[in-house]
């Protein structure tokens, strides 16, 4: 019995070795042939034209990456252009990214979220190449070869800070928020305005979640505690932390806010709305630049005015109109037309939403007092 | 006598070897389940992990560059293992040495070479301090250092995010970073197209040290006593309370230089989303490299590599998503802890050759 069983250790043992020892010096004629049996395949046709999309961290946040994913699929599927998305997992794998991309021939990369400096360093040591950025990159000015899209969130979150005014009962609103910074305030400031707006008297609670972006037990449990201080909304801007807070709201049925992509679906009847952040519009927008020849360095802003930012309702999203009970749906046309208002003020500059990222007088009342 | 050595040096590397092959194989089986050609597969990802096509596109510099704080911070986690202490505390030691390069890197204006030289034993300071307090807590209270060190890995994290939000916070940009360091500071590459360059050798230089302090002087050999044989080193008058804290000291201070590496040699800058996890790695090359100073180096280096590989190899040419990398990284791991099972399947394969005469035991294994 232990004889046999050595003697079939023994065999698996040297037959494993011998694979992985013979495997790779086995492979080298035959897939090379193949490889340039392909690449005259496609010289043969005219030029192909090919982009890739490097995501900052892996595919599946139901948020920003897979917003700017859709982009892609999106552009695939209506433009002459092949595109192709490469996953890494944090910051010490997006230049060896970003350069493998390069180094495949890529004619278009988009980076999202990555390192301003690093990403600059790139575009300006390879100027045949083109580079984008469907997220902001902050710097003066970029080279030539090189775009980046601003997303104007706060006013986005502005708006859902009309709808929570106008529909709470109880007077008492609340925000999970991600973290305590600058660029995650430019939502909870610009919500806060416009609760203020619609509702001079409503309080708006708001919690941090320290950068914990991963974590939906902690959204769930941060939305509760909301919840049990009399908080009616709550807006979500928490990654898939946030999903908590759409959980939460299901459990005690009451109402959230989506963020980033539409999330109305996620818990139906629950989530009034989502505020859209149209990642998948600037990534298609510059493909499509790119494939039109029109491709052009520099800054490109969008806000409300473009489609880019707004709500779930603009995408004709009822799943809340169709779930919801019927008290609240029946608010909702109110609070369409208070939207609708204060997004064509914005829009032709009459009305002011505050960015935290550069403040003015209007931001006053959010920026908490040192 | 050589003969000898030679054999224990065999037995160290024959099971993490094993370990790897038995995971290779395991990753065929992924590939085909995915539909890919698994031979290719295997030539791409040792490709875009360990080839070089041309200077400018280098992966196997990318690998070596990647494999430093890798490196590093799995010294840190040997000088611990050896000395008795299960510290997990690399991560939180590495983004303290970390926040102090940054800051010093534009905060203070020195000639180069100079800068990068006090940098780095700031950062290694850092990291040493951060490294004391869990040895301290272990030797005068008894707190466990496993508990101690993740609870302050949580604050480390929290503080470096802090610190990138708010003090040390560059311009108003959405993603949040510090300024660029100084020129001054910045740490040479070797090539273009990679970071490869002077933070390599430092880890190889740190290899060395390590090595030759551990095995080569007294109180690394105190060290070692303290953590293979605590009560017998106590009977044989081996400060071992001092050899603990020691340990941790110089652990710490591993994982800053690392820190301060990353930032003067590859990012110029701290940012958002810093930490991501290469203290964890360190401690897994560690475990894999059998607490000791040359497996580390070889194993940061096939990891470092195999993750490339996975992700700009698999990833991009085939379509593979690149989470097999890590997965195959796992198994080897699972691999390793379950030594027991090639350890008694070698030794009776070995008694299985012995018993049939010693010619063909020398062909064992190969």
């Amino acid at each position: 019995m232990k004889k046999r069983m050595l003697l079939v250790l023994t065999v698996l043992l040297i037959g494993s070795l011998l694979i992985t020892a013979c495997g790779p010096a086995a492979t080298e004629e035959a897939p090379a042939e193949e490889a340039v049996a392909v690449e005259e395949e496609v010289a043969a046709e005219e030029p192909v034209l090919t982009c890739a999309l490097i995501t900052p961290n892996p595919l599946g946040d139901r948020s920003f990456i897979d917003s700017s994913a859709r982009g892609i699929e999106r552009a695939n599927a209506e433009l002459p252009v092949k595109c192709d998305i490469i996953e890494t997992n944090g910051v010490s794998e997006h230049e060896s990214a970003l350069r493998g991309a390069v180094a495949e021939g890529y004619g278009l990369v988009l980076g999202l979220a990555m390192d301003a400096e690093m990403f600059m360093g790139v575009a300006q040591e390879f100027p045949d190449v083109f580079f984008s950025s469907p997220s902001e990159v902050w710097a003066e000015t970029l080279p030539e070869n090189m775009s980046s899209y601003l997303v104007e969130v706060h006013e986005g979150s502005f708006l859902i800070g009309l709808i929570a005014g106008s529909m709470t009962d109880t007077k008492i609103v609340g925000a999970v928020v991600g973290g305590d910074s600058p660029g995650m305030n430019q939502f909870t400031y610009g919500y806060e305005q416009g609760v203020a707006e619609a509702c001079p008297d409503c309080e708006v609670l708001v919690s941090y979640l320290s950068f914990d972006f991963a974590n939906p037990t902690l959204g769930l449990e941060t939305a509760l505690g909301q919840y049990d201080q009399g908080a009616d909304i709550v807006y979500q801007v928490a990654g898939r932390s946030g999903e908590g807070v759409l959980e939460a709201a299901a459990q005690r049925g009451l109402y959230a806010f989506g963020v980033d992509s539409n999330q109305d679906d996620i818990q139906p009847g629950s989530i009034i709305t989502s505020m859209i952040k149209r990642v998948d519009m600037a990534t298609y927008d510059a493909i499509q630049q790119y494939v039109d020849g029109t491709f052009a360095g520099g800054f490109f802003a969008f806000g409300l005015g473009d489609g880019f930012a707004g709500v779930s309702w603009d995408e004709g999203s009822t799943t809340f109109a169709d779930n919801g009970p019927a008290e609240m749906v029946a608010k909702l046309p109110a609070a369409q037309s208070l939207v609708d208002d204060y997004r064509a003020k914005i829009v032709s500059g009459a009305y002011e939403v505050c960015d935290s990222l550069a403040p003015t007088a209007v931001c006053d009342p959010y920026i908490p007092a040192e | 006598m050589k003969n000898k050595r030679f054999r224990k040096i065999f037995d160290a590397i024959l099971i993490p070897a094993l370990a790897i092959i038995s995971g290779l194989l395991l990753m065929a089986i992924l590939i085909a389940i995915t539909g890919q050609p698994i031979l290719e597969s295997y030539k791409i990802l040792l490709q875009k992990g360990f080839g070089c096509e041309k200077i400018g596109n280098c992966a196997i510099l990318s690998t070596l560059e990647r494999a430093t704080p890798m490196i590093l911070t799995g010294l840190s986690a040997v000088v611990a293992f050896r000395s008795g202490m299960f510290s997990i505390g690399q991560e939180g030691q590495y983004l303290m040495g970390s926040v102090v390069a940054a800051w010093l890197g534009y905060a203070i204006h020195l000639p180069s070479g100079v800068h990068q030289s006090v940098i780095i034993i700031a950062s290694m300071l850092a990291g040493a301090l951060y490294g004391y307090i869990p040895g301290v807590l272990k030797v005068r209270l008894g707190v466990n250092e496993l508990l101690a060190t993740i609870v302050l890995n949580t604050i480390a994290m929290l503080f470096t995010e802090y610190m990138v939000q708010f003090p040390l916070r560059g311009d108003k940009s959405t993603t949040a970073h510090s300024p660029i360091i100084d020129e001054t500071a910045e740490l040479m590459t070797f090539l273009p197209g990679s970071k490869w360059g002077v933070g390599f050798i430092i880890a190889i230089v740190a290899v060395v040290v390590i090595f030759i302090y551990l095995w080569k002087t007294k109180s690394g050999y105190e060290q070692r006593m303290a953590g293979q044989a605590t009560r017998f080193a106590l009977y044989g008058g081996v400060p071992s309370k001092k050899a603990a804290i020691r340990a941790m000291i110089i652990s710490g201070a591993l994982a800053g230089l690392a820190g301060s590496i990353e930032v003067l040699g590859v990012h110029r800058r701290l940012m958002t989303g810093f930490s991501v996890g290469l203290g964890f790695d360190g401690l897994t090359a560690a475990i894999l490299g059998q607490s000791h100073p040359f497996g580390v180096l070889i194993v940061s280096i096939l990891f470092a590599g195999v993750k490339l590989g996975a992700q700009l190899g698999l990833q991009l040419k085939l379509g593979i998503p690149r989470e097999l990398g890590g997965t195959i990284i796992g198994f080897i791991i699972l691999f390793v802890a379950a030594r027991k099972f090639y350890e008694n399947n070698i030794e009776r394969i070995r008694g299985w050759f012995k018993s049939r005469g010693h010619k063909k035991a020398k062909g064992e294994g190969n």
